[in-house]
């Protein structure tokens, strides 16, 4: 079984790699910001925004195919999101409320891509646990992270008995049986997880996220968040100056 | 010293199946002892119990201290469980972090939980596997990595659930020799009868939740009534 799916990148020694990952969520959060708030109209700013990730993503030493994929996975879900824009408003000025959407939904993808791809998931989580992040929250994305391993297994064997069973004929019953696989395998998921929640809970698990990498601040890190602001806030604000 | 002490234990799940019925029993320090019994008997039931993961009624007692909300923490320090399928006791996305995961939630400083984890790795045989990815080892190797995992806790108890559960003969040889290495109190529930032969002097058998029988391995595994009572043969 493969589950190298996450984190596939963690242990580079990148510029990008090696900041504090709390000093990346809040340089994240401020570009976010930035990408959001930033005026429609202000083009400019936007493609100043796009070279700025461009050089995160060079930095990060990430292969650009991994960003690649990962962007071609999720911008459907945007573009099926921001569909209907384009009827709201009347003639082209519809068209372009749905590309700067596009825009700030492909900026931000990009940005946490960088992110999640340049550091371990549970230092994310535990950079945000010190940040102030609901727990409830933390919690429930760390079992996340635990269980998704599982969820993949599951749905390998299920994919398996599938195709075991229906010699490749694509009828209506065999999508018919499909759906009761996947709710099935949802239950196993369900089940098996649980299992390993007593496993964690047996080795003291605590309910805290926990992780071996102590954080430090650095100055290059502190260069590195306050020239990220000065950067993102000089683009915003002489764009809409000019405008 | 009684190192496991065991009064009245009757646990019910939530769909109503008595899964224990009122059984009782002591193990001392460094004793090694066998739970045989069908599908259902309640050993995996029984194992769960001893550091608390479920919690019947009656007492169950480790080391001295009895087992209840309070001392759960304490309790699960002295009880290392092995569950029978590692990969529901893997769920770190490397060895080292698997094996650290009890000496972490310990609360212990970098330095110790990296000299526990290698003590760990090395007890077993599997040191040089720090980085590997848990889900991409044989299952022998698995079993392994979960005993690790445990003895990282540095229990005073090793409980095992079907240790030679899924396993080839020679890794099922090398597991053997590696648990008689230990000096650890030992509760091993199996169906492998070789296993109870060579690991417990003493089995306990059980039946429907109860204790059918306690005594010494040899005398148990060579009584053919016995077994046929607790449809084991």
């Amino acid at each position: 079984m493969k589950h190298d799916f996450m984190d596939v990148y963690r242990d580079r020694k990148s510029f990008i790699h090696c900041l504090d990952p709390r000093i990346k969520i809040i340089a994240a959060i401020c570009c976010l910001v930035f990408f959001i708030l930033a005026p429609g109209r202000n083009l400019a700013a936007f493609a100043w925004y796009a070279v700025f990730v461009g050089v995160l993503m060079a930095l990060s030493g990430v292969p650009v195919s991994f960003y690649i994929k990962r962007f071609a996975s999720l911008v459907p879900f945007v573009a099926l999101i921001g569909i209907s824009v384009p009827f709201m408003h009347a003639g082209i000025g519809g068209v372009r409320v749905f590309l700067i959407l596009m825009c700030r939904a492909m900026l931000s993808i990009m940005l946490l891509s960088v992110l999640t791809a340049s550091t371990r998931f549970s230092d994310l989580l535990k950079a945000g646990e010190s940040l102030g992040f609901p727990k409830l929250l933390i919690t429930v994305l760390s079992f996340m992270y635990r269980y998704i391993f599982l969820i993949q297994e599951e749905t390998m064997l299920m994919k398996i008995a599938w195709h075991s069973r229906f010699f490749g004929k694509n009828t209506f019953k065999a999508w018919k049986s499909l759906a009761g696989l996947i709710a099935a395998m949802f239950l196993r998921s369900f089940e098996k997880a649980e299992r390993v929640y007593l496993a964690m809970c047996s080795r003291g698990f605590s309910g805290q996220a926990k992780t071996l990498t102590r954080f430090s601040i650095s100055f290059q890190d502190i260069l590195f968040l306050w020239a990220t602001i000065l950067f993102l806030a000089g683009v915003t604000l002489n764009g809409s100056y000019k405008n | 010293m009684v190192h496991i002490r065991i009064e009245h234990l009757s646990f019910s799940y939530p769909d109503g199946t008595l899964a224990l019925n009122d059984i009782g029993f002591s193990v001392t320090e460094g004793e090694s002892v066998g739970i045989i019994g069908a599908n259902g008997a309640g050993k995996t039931t029984l194992i769960l119990h001893l550091n608390g993961i479920l919690r019947g009624n009656g007492l169950v007692e480790i080391a001295g201290v009895p087992v209840n909300e309070r001392t759960l923490l304490v309790v699960r320090r002295k009880v290392g469980i092995v569950f029978q399928n590692p990969d529901e006791q893997l769920f770190s996305p490397t060895v080292y972090e698997d094996v650290a995961f009890a000496p972490l939630y310990m609360g212990k400083t970098a330095p110790e939980i990296g000299r526990i984890v290698s003590e760990s790795l090395t007890a077993v045989g599997m040191a040089g596997y720090e980085e590997k990815m848990p889900y991409h080892l044989s299952v022998g190797e698995k079993k392994k990595i979960a005993i690790a995992a445990v003895l990282a806790q540095q229990p005073e108890i090793l409980a095992f659930d079907e240790p030679s559960a899924n396993l080839d003969p020679k890794s099922r040889r090398i597991l053997l020799n590696l648990l008689l290495g230990f000096p650890h109190t030992r509760i091993i529930a199996s169906h492998d009868f070789n296993v109870l032969k060579e690991l417990c002097k003493r089995t306990i058998v059980l039946k429907k939740g109860m204790i059918l029988a306690d005594g010494l391995t040899e005398e148990i595994l060579n009584d053919a009534a016995l077994l046929k009572e607790a449809d084991l043969l």
